[in-house]
């Protein structure tokens, strides 16, 4: 047996040359790469890459579909409108105190449960399998739920703050700007905690008990343990945290419209709200389209500034 | 014989079943009854309400014309009108559905929906109906609909408690509501004795129409432009009264800011024995006076709207209707369909309609029916027949209901209005804005 016939014997590839058919072009290994990825390339473009440009396309036209055949190209007529509107800025402002509110609620109480769920004591099994039920919850089943704890006549939030004294008689929470906020916060943090909590746990789970112990030798109190120690170890999940969160928070739509549907007056009417009222109330697909992209567009732009003012501070290295 | 010869082969077999098949077939066909199979299928959907009953008129539908088999699927109520655009959009087939005035002008200019104009019985239809029922499904000229249910807002009153507060007959005017609402609540009968409903709920808000119109008010003229705050002074009067009788009388709760007609909203608080007032679509008449859900059947009584002078009359109405989709294939089908479900059987007799109305207390669009013997000994069980028949008569539509932009308006306006109601803007400022909006989009939509 030569040399020649050993590769063969021995390799996958070397098989699959013999077995080609004579006069066959042969294919190098980045070209087979793309070709065995084209389906889901195809897939993506069709599914994602599509959409999303006739979405662009759309927003850049007037389209309503009360006069579906007025169809005509204004360039960004439509966020020249959305970006004069009073409407927008006063959604724009109600979303931002939402997400800065949200995202900071879920931090602390996230980072706090972590901590917690990171200590040993009985039943911490139990407990963090209970901690993951309300991000099971579907953004609105969550508020019917709320809709039902917070409800002025019968709630069970009422019941409890009379029962204990806190509150004389039920209130309406979501008669005020503030608290109506403050309500939708509540809600929306309660079923996105667990996230932070899970991506906290694992973060926490990786930190070398040595340092700890070395910490201790320096007589390290436990802030200085956790300042020093804990947090630098959490920055990059934090950050995770923070870009996925933000953007969950200036797209929230379901526990808005379930919940206060934007009112009292336009105190909790959001971006993702008058989007959705843009589009599907009064039929403006064009100017829906472009609401849609401007939504994209902040999300983005504050990635992008987590991202830089985090990592530009050396205290990430990925 | 050449297959003895050489056994039978796959193709052999394959013709010989093929023709075996097409002999059983076809004289089968010549003799045998129409097979679900061979039906004309007609897809049908509307919102949930009552699925069973619907069901039920369109089996005595395909029992009545056996050749048809109608594809029901109701759709979630909430979306209803999101769910049904993207179907239009996607181009699923459809043949008939449910559509609601506020959003009908845009289906049609958004070429959703096509005309019924010139089919079979349709003038003899028209003829029948309340004006403002009839100019709910024609747009532009033309017929598009056939009414599913048709009904109005009533002011309702618990009739026992206002004997408890002293009182034998109901307030007529704005100010007598005051007066007994104030005994009521002095004699602890209720906490806040009127209850409406000013949550935010898209394409409602019925009991600010119902208020205005009910002192013969009006909030657009023909051309949609705004009448309100300075042309007719109805709408601010009415506001300026329901902000002091939260705040000063304080005969009505705050709360009702975030309330709703139904559905955990102001009807089960009246059914409750909570208040002593309500304002309510028509059709809860029925249901708050049945004692399998309300403590107060019986005692539940309808009268016009309480207005600012008086004499004055009116209240809001709406109808829903069924519509055929621009893509059904079927018009002729389709036709045969909702003109059985809206409009006569082949008897002749409005029979979809006093069903939905013996049944549920769902309104109805046409005259003679208030002439029905039925109708009105059932109405007069839970309702009052001469109330109703009259209240019909000076019943009318929300004038600028086919704006194109009228949803855009009614958002913003339901909003301004929440604001005056919380005594956040006065009410003279809350119905300039909204005013302003309205003359905005107007310009903006050229009409």
């Amino acid at each position: 047996m030569g040399d020649g016939q050993v590769s063969l014997a021995t390799s996958g590839m070397g098989g699959a040359e013999a077995r080609r058919k004579p006069g066959s072009a042969a294919l190098s290994e980045p070209s087979l790469a793309f070709l065995l990825n084209a389906p889901a390339v195809c897939v993506i473009l069709l599914l994602v890459a599509y959409p999303i440009t006739y979405s662009f396309y759309l927003s850049l036209h007037r389209w309503n579909l009360k006069r579906p055949r007025i169809f005509s190209f204004i360039w960004l007529g439509n966020y020249v409108h959305i970006l004069g509107s009073t409407e927008f800025w006063a959604a724009l402002k109600v979303t931002a105190i939402f997400a800065f509110l949200s995202v900071a609620g879920i931090l602390v109480l996230g980072t706090g449960m972590a901590l917690i769920l990171n200590e040993g004591f009985r039943g911490r099994g139990l407990v963090r399998s209970l901690v993951l039920v309300p991000w099971a919850i579907p953004p609105v089943v969550n508020g019917l739920m709320w809709q039902w704890i917070l409800n002025s006549k019968a709630g069970i939030l009422n019941g409890l703050l009379v029962a204990v004294g806190a509150i004389q008689e039920y209130r309406a929470w979501f008669l005020d700007s503030a608290t109506a906020i403050l309500m939708l916060v509540v809600a929306h943090v309660w079923n996105n905690v667990p996230f932070a909590v899970i991506v906290l746990l694992a973060a926490l789970q990786t930190i070398p008990t040595e340092l700890y112990d070395a910490a201790q030798v320096d007589r390290a109190g436990s802030w200085q343990r956790f300042r020093h120690v804990t947090l630098p170890w959490l920055i990059h999940p934090i950050l995770i945290i923070m870009i996925l969160q933000t953007m969950t928070a200036f797209r929230v739509f379901d526990l808005v419209y379930v919940l206060t549907g934007g009112g009292p007056g336009d105190a909790t009417t959001v971006i993702a709200l008058l989007t959705f009222r843009t589009a599907f109330d009064y039929l403006d697909i064009g100017r829906g389209n472009a609401y849609a992209y401007i939504i994209a567009l902040i999300t983005l732009s504050l990635a992008a500034i987590y991202l830089k003012a985090l990592y530009a501070r050396g205290e990430i290295r990925v | 014989m050449n297959w003895m010869r050489e056994g039978i082969t796959r193709r052999d077999l394959l013709k010989v079943g093929t023709a075996a098949g097409l002999g059983l077939a076809l004289p089968g066909s010549l003799w045998r009854p129409a097979t679900a199979a061979e039906k004309k299928t007609l897809i049908f959907t509307g919102w949930v309400y009552e699925p069973e009953l619907v069901r039920q008129n369109l089996d005595r539908f395909e029992k009545i014309y056996p050749d048809y088999k109608v594809d029901y699927t109701p759709t979630d109520t909430r979306l209803y009108r999101e769910k049904l655009i993207a179907m239009f959009q996607a181009g699923t087939p459809l043949d008939a559905l449910y559509v609601r005035d506020d959003y009908f002008s845009g289906w049609v200019e958004a070429e959703y929906l096509q005309p019924i104009d010139g089919m079979p019985g349709l003038k003899d239809l028209d003829r029948d109906m309340f004006d403002f029922n009839l100019d709910a499904m024609t747009h532009k000229g033309k017929r598009y609909g056939i009414p599913y249910y048709a009904d109005y807002m009533v002011f309702l009153h618990n009739k026992k408690m206002l004997a408890d507060a002293g009182f034998a007959a109901p307030p007529k005017t704005l100010d007598e509501l005051r007066k007994q609402a104030e005994a009521i609540k002095k004699k602890k009968l209720a906490d806040y004795p009127l209850l409406t409903a000013f949550g935010t709920t898209a394409g409602f808000f019925f009991d600010w129409w119902g208020f205005v119109y009910g002192s013969s008010g009006t909030l657009f003229d023909k051309e949609w432009a705004p009448t309100f705050p300075d042309k007719d002074k109805t709408a601010q009067s009415v506001l300026e009264w329901l902000v002091a009788a939260i705040h000063d009388w304080k005969i009505m709760d705050i709360k009702i800011v975030e309330m709703v007609l139904e559905n955990v909203g102001t009807k089960e608080a009246f059914a409750q024995g909570q208040a002593a007032f309500v304002s309510q679509f028509k059709y809860n008449t029925e249901w708050l006076n049945n004692p399998k859900f309300s403590k107060v059947a019986g005692q539940a009584k309808p009268t016009a709207y309480p207005s600012l002078s008086a004499g004055q009359k009116g209240t809001m109405g709406w109808t829903r209707q069924y519509c055929i989709t621009a893509n059904s294939k079927r018009k002729d089908d389709a036709w045969k369909l909702i003109s059985y479900l809206g409009g006569k059987d082949e008897k002749g007799q409005y029979y979809t309609a006093k069903n939905w109305y013996l049944q549920r207390g769902l309104g109805f669009a046409y005259k003679p029916l208030w002439q029905d013997k039925d109708i009105i000994e059932a109405t007069n069980k839970w309702g009052d027949a001469k109330v109703f028949s009259e209240m019909a008569l000076a019943a009318k539509a929300r004038e600028n209901i086919k704006a194109p932009w009228f949803s855009e308006w009614d958002s913003f306006n339901q909003a301004r209005l929440q604001e005056a109601l919380l005594k956040k803007v006065k009410p003279r400022d809350a119905l300039a804005a909204s005013a302003k909006k309205a003359a905005d989009l107007r310009k903006e939509w050229k009409g």
